[in-house]
């Protein structure tokens, strides 16, 4: 019956019109990432603007395991739900799904982004490659929501993680998730520091449980023994055995071998016998015997 | 040689007890311990060193009996350890009894120092059942030491006295593998510790998960397949730690091989079991492109073995249990996600192959000291 007041009072044309309506507006969410706004756009933003500006770095190639994404943001928090409707549909983004790590950046760190992958051209022309690598996505819910994405081959990430470093050089968590990230991928910074570990004589001192956070907290005072100054920025890698792990790393060793060895950054040089203190916090919950191996490294390059 | 080191032992239990008194002793003011308003700080810690010293040198004390697991079913392994027993010189041995029945062999004295032996739960009703463990002489099987369940023991840990329990006999143990993982081209595992009362108290329930990738020919025949021919970043260090075609599923840059671990890197939750309990989490989307086959490949598969692993806590070394899972994509097939099927569970250690690959990896990342073994007197 009301099959028949249906075909009856609607003509077919005017259901074929409804029916490509509807399938617009379904369509429309993925139909939107191929209709971002332009590179300039966001170039264009104001400090205040590009407050509101959240960055995301999706990996979409091969893999076994999944590598966690990154997301960085100076708003409160980074919204990982804003970058969805702008998905595109040949490309997987089951990774943002595994786990994203996220950092603050401040809109000054954002505006250096923007400016320094302002001269990357393969990156701005957005778009996706047929070597599908990493995602880099910007949304800008304070703007508009304008978006941009471009999904770039290997050779163009390592390019874009250059230019990260360079705007995150100052900001060391922000440097820590790029090296995450950057580890597994090989776009790490191809120099290399060189091992100062001859050089230094290394004590330590204080070391007492902390009963509020329940872990060791201790000074590594590093003391440069040889004539000559040591370059910085300085790095202590700090090996550990059994349960026992550096709270406070820098990060994890990746260029240098052993890679996965936790380091702790010194930025300073340390002239010749002078000496530089280091704090160090340990996890040891099953209460073992703590016995470091050290490495300390010297120069610029990745750790 | 173990005879004059129980001798000693001995002597500085004897000794302990005399300074337990001494202490005791001059606390007392006409018989009666001072009241603790007039405790100093100085007096009060001089009187928990002599109750300590006290309970440690009693022998009624001192003699700890515990086994792990606290239940199980019919045919299960249950482990007897202990420690603080003092064994005199004549040769003795010692004997366990599940349900005031003899359950495992005798356990030699001197060998093997204190108590530990596995005893297998016999085909007994579902309820609560006494364990005990007796020091004899061999020369007359008199009865020199005993513990059992719902006699108490001091040592160092929180409350200080422990009261050993019953052994709970059930008809089923919960599967800590659940929910079972949904099909699609995600793989989402739980272990789920939560009364599975054989999962021993852990407090980093951990995943390592082992993969061995195949290529499969258009006759069906298959092959071993190198990272570096699929086209994997980091494919030299990759390939370098695999052995029989096998290897530890991680992320360059990863400083342990738990699935689920401490590095930013890592997916997932640690579980716990303890008096709360937390399930362990992980989730993995294997994918490949179609320039990840070699020509003479038509489908890639992954084989994974998943065990739970307690990587710290009482328990810390032992493997919990195993779960199966494959996941296949063929070339030219729509997006890079393929699909996963499989999920077999068991509570066995894992395979050969899983024990080989996890060892290659411990030894090419530095991790050989680092990879917790068990406890030891804990049996397995």
């Amino acid at each position: 019956m009301l099959r028949e007041m249906v075909s009856h009072r609607i003509p077919n044309t005017l259901l074929m019109g409804i029916t490509a309506g509807l399938l617009c507006c379904i369509i429309a969410p993925d139909a939107k990432g191929q209709t971002c706004s332009p590179y300039s756009d966001f170039k264009a933003m104001s400090l205040s603007e590009l407050a509101t500006l959240q960055i995301k770095l999706t990996y979409v190639g091969i893999q076994d395991k999944g590598i966690p994404s990154v997301g960085f943001t100076s708003s409160p928090s980074f919204d990982a739900s804003l970058f969805v409707p702008f998905r595109r549909p040949n490309v997987d983004y089951s990774n943002d799904n595994a786990k994203i790590n996220r950092f603050t950046a401040s809109a000054q760190e954002l505006q250096a982004v923007i400016n320094n992958v302002a001269t990357l051209s393969n990156v701005t022309a957005g778009g996706v490659d047929p070597n599908q690598f990493l995602s880099f996505a910007m949304v800008n819910p304070g703007v508009g929501g304008k978006c941009f994405e471009a999904v770039l081959n290997d050779v163009n990430t390592a390019a874009l993680f250059a230019q990260l470093r360079l705007a995150f050089q100052n900001n060391p968590t922000g440097l820590k998730r790029l090296n995450d990230l950057g580890c597994p991928l090989t776009v790490l910074d191809p120099a290399r520091p060189s091992d100062a570990t001859a050089q230094v004589a290394t004590s330590f001192s204080g070391f007492r449980v902390n009963r509020t956070t329940g872990r060791f907290v201790g000074v590594a005072t590093l003391m440069n023994k040889s004539t000559s100054a040591i370059g910085g920025p300085i790095s202590l890698v700090v090996n550990l055995t059994g349960n026992v792990r550096l709270f406070n790393a820098s990060g994890t060793t990746c260029g240098i071998l052993p890679a996965g060895v936790s380091y702790i950054d010194v930025p300073n040089a340390l002239a010749a016998g002078a000496s530089i203190p280091i704090t160090l916090e340990i996890n040891n919950p099953d209460s073992e015997v703590i016995t470091p191996s050290l490495k300390v490294l010297s120069g610029v390059g990745a750790r | 040689m173990s005879r004059l080191v129980f001798g000693k032992r001995l002597v500085v239990l004897g000794v302990s007890r005399v300074l337990a008194f001494v202490i005791l002793a001059r606390l007392r003011k006409g018989g009666v311990i001072v009241k603790f308003s007039a405790f100093s700080g100085r007096s009060l810690f001089t009187i928990v060193l002599g109750i300590v010293l006290f309970s440690a040198s009693t022998p009624a004390f001192s003699q700890k009996m515990v086994f792990s697991p606290s239940c199980g079913v019919p045919g299960a392994k249950v482990c007897v350890t202990g420690s603080g027993w003092a064994e005199p010189s004549p040769v003795c041995y010692y004997r366990f009894y599940f349900n005031n029945a003899v359950a495992a062999t005798d356990q030699p004295d001197g060998l093997f120092g204190p108590p530990h032996s596995n005893i297998t739960v016999p085909a007994v009703a579902p309820g609560s059942y006494p364990i005990k463990v007796d020091l004899r002489l061999s020369s007359d099987n008199s009865l020199l030491q005993s513990k059992q369940s719902g006699d108490s023991f001091f040592d160092f840990t929180f409350p200080f006295f422990h009261t050993i329990p019953d052994f709970k006999v059930v008809s089923s143990v919960a599967d800590p593998w659940n929910p079972l993982p949904p099909a699609g081209s995600t793989i989402n595992i739980t272990f789920d510790p939560k009364n599975v009362c054989d999962v021993t108290p852990c407090s980093k329930i951990t995943f390592i998960q082992v993969r061995q990738p195949v290529g499969v020919k258009a006759d069906n025949t298959t092959r071993a397949l190198t990272f570096a021919e699929q086209g994997f970043n980091n494919a030299a260090t990759l390939d370098a730690d695999v052995i029989n075609g096998r290897l530890v599923d991680y992320i360059v840059g990863e400083t342990d091989p738990y699935y689920n671990g401490d590095d930013a890197s890592d997916i997932g939750q640690q579980g716990v079991q303890d008096s709360t309990t937390t399930a362990a989490t992980m989730n993995d989307t294997p994918k490949r492109s179609d320039s990840a086959y070699p020509a003479d490949i038509v489908k890639i598969r992954l084989n994974f073995e998943v065990a739970g692993f307690c990587a710290a806590g009482d328990d810390k070394g032992k493997y919990l249990g195993r779960l199966f899972w494959t996941w296949e994509r063929a070339k030219g097939a729509a997006g890079l996600t393929g699909t996963i099927s499989g999920f077999p569970t068991d509570r066995q250690p894992p395979s050969q192959g899983f024990i080989d690959a996890v060892t290659k990896w411990n030894t090419n990342h530095g991790f050989t000291n680092k990879f917790p073994l068990p406890t030891p007197g804990v049996c397995f």
